[in-house]
């Protein structure tokens, strides 16, 4: 079957042609994008997560364009193909965190109501602080530039214990499943929309998603705009209570040193120094979110309290 | 009259659409939104999350019944009804300007299409005597604080050293407008007291806010009702009372045009003694009096005491065309009840 031809014909398009074959259409209605999807619970996952996320015209995600009968995808080939707009624009970030808030906020509200339905599809990142440990002290032997890692073992334990300790204090709680990555780059703008392009890939349970966003977002625009963006999440999605704390214990989390040995496996010293560097500058960058967030967290319970 | 509509940004809420407008007219609360794909009408209004839901749910019901003659919604390129942009609410709809095909009067078509769709979703509903005993004191106790306002602003009209010309045709109608809420209560006892002895009432889908406003012919000049965005499960006389209150503003309007659309609406749901009292009583209480003179004490400055004053008078005889039409209401033979229907066989049958 002629996929172009099927997707004229069910979306009721005038005119069709490839822009870049089998990514974009150029048609009456607009640049468009072909996604083909082969899971149909990562599809519907897809589906739901975006649909709760778009009802509204201030920040939207890329949700599936129906077909003429109402349809989110159609069948072609044995594969299930989706349309979505194409949108170029990036979206500022400083300055709009009302927009980002309240995408994030819808987001996390949307994987948490789906969180039991689509548990099979996620994900889970286990953290092994023992692994991480000998193969730091095995590495650290040939290397002499990984003593800034070593040096950080002692608070990585500190950290994970904290983190352990605050999940217990957060109880048995549903965490919600993210698509992933949460990126900064993925907002796009059109009409004043905050357009997000979500991906294709499967969800993840938990906060670290939103953990690599917020991290980003305090590099590009400071402290004091993250204070705000998680306020403006927080109207949309309470961090006041389980969950916060659940963000909290994932910030707590040393997963710069799972990703740090990871990328060391490869044993080129270029690739090495490059990857301590980095190590480095996430550590810090880390510390300081933790910071802000720890801050953002009293400042409300005092606002609370008073 | 329309105009255009600059400095309003629709994008946002057309992209959902698809529609890259080459031209807007706004036409008060409908936008005309003319593009390459056509020329449609973008409904601007506020409803709440659950009134949108139900606003959805009752387009899709009669659709779902069998009722067809509903000004369509388009569903946004993902699916919704509505798009919610800032504090309005955004439906999209074909733009209707064609003429009817038929030479119908428009009220008649109103009256023929809220009968068809009250036939379609008449419901008898389990009688609750607490339901009605709260809607006739809440209507009760309503009515009766209305009427202090209006003896309070007569009383105060009178003390007045120089009358205004807008008191001073209140007062020289005060007396006929307290008769009349008078009988709107009489009348409403009279649903009451019918009400508990035969224990029953009856519901359909009302379009809450029936004109003929609210008839837009299709490009075949098929007739079309719209905007039901306050519809609600009420008792049929609601639409028709809204939709009388309205038509006798007509100046075309006649005691027998009233009497031709009642009938004409009979053909389709016979009303039940009672339903015909809380019609006339719902009808009969001088409530647009009330407005005219709340409206004269809020904004007095907006508008001149002529204005004023020719409103009223336009309500006091728009009141008058209502008594007449209710004494009409109220003289036309009353359903036949089912035992009558047996006995009235029985007849033909010795004959």
């Amino acid at each position: 079957m002629n996929v172009i031809e099927e997707i004229k014909k069910a979306y009721e398009l005038r005119t069709v042609s490839w822009k870049q074959k089998g990514k974009l259409l150029d048609t009456d209605c607009g640049l468009k994008r072909v996604v083909l999807w082969s899971d149909d619970n990562l599809l519907k996952w897809h589906v739901k997560w975006r649909d709760q996320t778009g009802r509204n015209s201030v920040a939207i995600a890329d949700r599936m364009i129906r077909t003429a009968t109402g349809h989110p995808w159609i069948e072609v080939n044995g594969k299930y193909v989706t349309l979505h707009d194409e949108v170029e624009g990036s979206y500022d970030r400083a300055g709009h965190e009302k927009a980002w808030g309240l995408l994030i906020g819808t987001m996390l509200k949307a994987g948490l109501e789906a969180s039991q339905e689509f548990s099979t599809l996620c994900q889970e990142k286990t953290y092994s602080f023992g692994q991480c440990l000998s193969a730091v002290h095995q590495l650290g032997k040939q290397f002499t530039v990984l003593e800034s890692v070593k040096q950080c073992l002692v608070e990585a334990d500190k950290r994970l214990k904290q983190a352990e300790e605050v999940k217990k204090a957060a109880g048995e709680c549903l965490l919600p499943i993210m698509d992933q990555p949460l990126s900064v780059l993925h907002g796009k703008q059109i009409f004043n929309i905050l357009f997000y392009k979500g991906s294709h890939h499967e969800p993840i349970r938990g906060y670290l998603p939103l953990r690599h966003f917020l991290r980003d977002w305090l590099k590009e625009c400071g402290p004091h705009s993250l204070k705000k963006l998680l306020h403006c999440i927080n109207e949309h999605y309470s961090l006041q209570q389980e969950q916060g704390l659940l963000l909290l214990a994932e910030l707590l989390m040393p997963w710069e040193l799972v990703h740090c040995v990871e990328q060391l496996e490869t044993k080129e010293l270029a690739h090495i120094i490059s990857t301590v560097e980095q190590f480095e500058q996430n550590w810090d960058f880390n510390r300081i979110l933790l910071h802000c967030y720890s801050e953002w967290l009293d400042e409300k319970r005092r606002k609370v309290a008073l | 009259m329309s105009t255009s509509s600059e400095g309003i940004n629709y994008g946002p809420v057309l992209f959902q659409y698809d529609l890259y407008p080459e031209k807007i007219e706004d036409h008060g609360q409908a936008k005309k939104v003319m593009s390459r794909r056509g020329t449609f009408a973008l409904k601007e209004t506020s409803m709440t999350e659950e009134e949108q839901e139900w606003f959805i749910h009752v387009i899709q019901r009669l659709s779902e019944l069998g009722y067809h003659q509903v000004v369509p919604l388009y569903p946004t390129k993902h699916g919704d009804y509505v798009v919610r942009s800032g504090n309005y609410t955004y439906y999209l709809m074909p733009w209707f300007s064609a003429e009817p095909r038929y030479e119908y009067d428009k009220d008649e078509l109103v009256i023929h299409e809220i009968g068809k769709i009250h036939q379609l979703t008449l419901k008898e509903q389990d009688f609750s005597q607490e339901v009605v005993d709260y809607s006739f004191q809440y209507l009760m106790q309503r009515w009766e604080s209305r009427q202090l306002e209006m003896e309070r602003f007569a009383e105060e009209s009178e003390r007045m050293t120089y009358m205004s010309p807008f008191a001073l045709t209140y007062l020289s109608h005060f007396h006929q407008m307290m008769r009349l809420a008078e009988d709107a209560k009489r009348k409403l006892r009279d649903w009451y007291d019918i009400c508990h002895s035969e224990q029953r009432y009856r519901s359909v889908l009302c379009h809450g806010q029936l004109s003929s406003q609210h008839l837009l012919f299709s490009h075949m000049g098929e007739p079309h009702l719209l905007n039901f965005e306050r519809a609600v499960l009420d008792t049929p006389v609601r639409d028709l009372a809204y939709f009388f209150r309205k038509a006798v503003h007509q100046p075309t309007w006649t005691r027998e045009t009233g009497s031709k659309l009642f009938e004409l609406y009979q053909r389709h749901i016979e009303l039940s003694e009672e339903e015909r009292y809380l019609l006339v009583s719902y009808m009969s209480f001088p409530e647009p009096i009330f407005s005219s003179i709340e409206m004269y004490h809020n904004q007095r400055g907006q508008h001149s005491q002529i204005e004023l004053v020719n409103r009223l008078e336009k309500r006091i005889s728009a009141m008058r065309h209502i008594r007449e039409f209710c004494d009409d209401i109220l003289s036309l033979p009353l359903p036949a009840k089912p035992e009558d229907e047996f006995f009235e066989g029985e007849k033909e049958d010795h004959m």
